[in-house]
């Protein structure tokens, strides 16, 4: 009975100094901290009380050192790659992070297109596929308007057609291309996108096209009858 | 007596304190949005009574019909350490001539399209995921959906329910 009252007392002097550490964290307010004669008169009154004390001070300092951990933790996060969001919801934006952040993505996104550039490069042509799916590619551009009269190539390969065309710089032929990728769901679902320079302040668009990737259809048990890939 | 209360007025001291250690959420939850705010892309296309996505629900058939819907689709920049951007797409195609096709893509912040992923679905609800490489959704990037329905027959009924944007 006795060792229970103690082990209560013991652990409502644990959560007083969780919570005075958490006012502290929270409020930044300076707290007035005990005069030499409080501390020696309860080491004189109370010597568990001062043994407690120095245990609650103890942990205090574990937990400021688990605290700062986390803080180097989430900026290391926040640094990798740029397409990081550790902020919390309603925090300002700072306009050089988000500078940072666009360069960031940028170089990300050319990295990743030069990669689907040379991995078509790289891939081997399957004649029939290659024909059959091209005729494809070229309907889908005639049916869609605003596209048919963009002169455009298309090559086509073992699993992936490359398709180049003048960029308008307007955005119209960025907003029909879509309604073209429609017509080819049943072949080519995917699609990405590269900018070339041309060097005569204008530029070209390079289409990558290619079939159902591994996650494609996934359902979440929802029954789909007729649908699919 | 006074022991049962000091271990009584204990535990509720301990339970208030453990409650109190503040929770700051890290990651952005997922976005569900209903998608009755699609509209018709294309000005050639008929003005009203499909404006959410629906298509004919009236006991006339008017033959064979086929509609161009572009929906807003919501999201927040990617978790750090994310390689795909995950979407739910929920929909409904009543009727056994009723079909969608859907596109799904990404546009930076400066209007460049970077990519995007298709899928098509027959008669029946359907429930998909569509997956897009994190390099291709960019943190300010916006992502839009183009959606094609066909629907013929009465009571033919093609309805996109809604997406979810996985953070």
């Amino acid at each position: 009975m006795r060792l229970a009252g103690v082990a209560a007392i013991v652990c409502a002097l644990v959560a007083a100094g969780i919570a005075w550490f958490n006012s502290m964290r929270t409020t930044a307010a300076p707290r007035s901290v005990p005069s030499a004669a409080t501390a020696a008169a309860e080491a004189r009154d109370c010597p568990e009380c001062v043994r407690l004390s120095d245990q609650i001070a103890a942990l205090h300092r574990k937990l400021a050192a688990v605290n700062s951990q986390l803080a180097s933790q989430q900026t290391q996060l926040a640094g990798r790659g740029g397409a990081t969001d550790v902020r919390t919801p309603g925090s300002p934006i700072d306009p050089e992070e988000v500078t940072r952040t666009r360069a960031a993505d940028d170089a990300r996104y050319q990295e990743y297109m030069n990669t689907v550039a040379q991995s078509f490069a790289n891939e081997k042509v399957d004649n029939a596929w290659a024909g059959r799916t091209s005729q494809r590619v070229n309907t889908a551009f005639d049916r869609e308007e605003g596209l048919r009269d963009i002169a455009h190539t298309v090559e086509c390969r073992e699993k992936t057609c490359r398709v180049e065309l003048q960029d308008d710089g307007k955005g119209d032929v960025s907003a029909r291309i879509p309604n073209m990728m429609l017509g080819l769901v049943d072949v080519l679902p995917n699609f990405s996108v590269q900018y070339v320079d041309q060097g005569n302040g204008r530029s070209s668009m390079v289409l990558y096209l290619s079939g159902p990737s591994g996650t494609a259809g996934a359902t979440r048990g929802v029954s789909s009858a007729g649908g699919g890939l | 007596m006074t022991s049962r209360l000091i271990k009584v007025l204990s535990g509720a001291i301990c339970a208030s304190a453990l409650c109190w250690t503040p929770v700051v959420p890290l990651e952005a939850a997922n976005i569900i949005t209903a998608l009755g705010s699609c509209q018709p892309w294309d000005a050639h296309q008929p003005e009203t009574w499909h404006i959410d996505g629906t298509s004919n629900n009236q006991n006339v058939d008017m033959g064979p019909q086929t509609m161009l819907l572009n929906c807003d689709v919501p999201r927040s920049p990617l978790p750090a350490g994310a390689t795909v951007a995950q979407f739910w797409v929920d929909g409904d195609n009543n009727g056994s001539n009723t079909r969608t096709e859907c596109t799904l893509f990404s546009k930076n912040f400066n209007g460049q399209l970077l990519g995007g992923t298709s899928f098509e679905a027959g008669p029946g609800t359907y429930d998909r995921l569509l997956t897009l490489p994190s390099n291709l959704v960019t943190t300010w990037a916006y992502t839009h959906m183009r959606c094609q329905i066909f629907w013929s027959g009465t009571f033919a009924r093609a309805l996109i329910r809604g997406v979810t944007s996985v953070q």
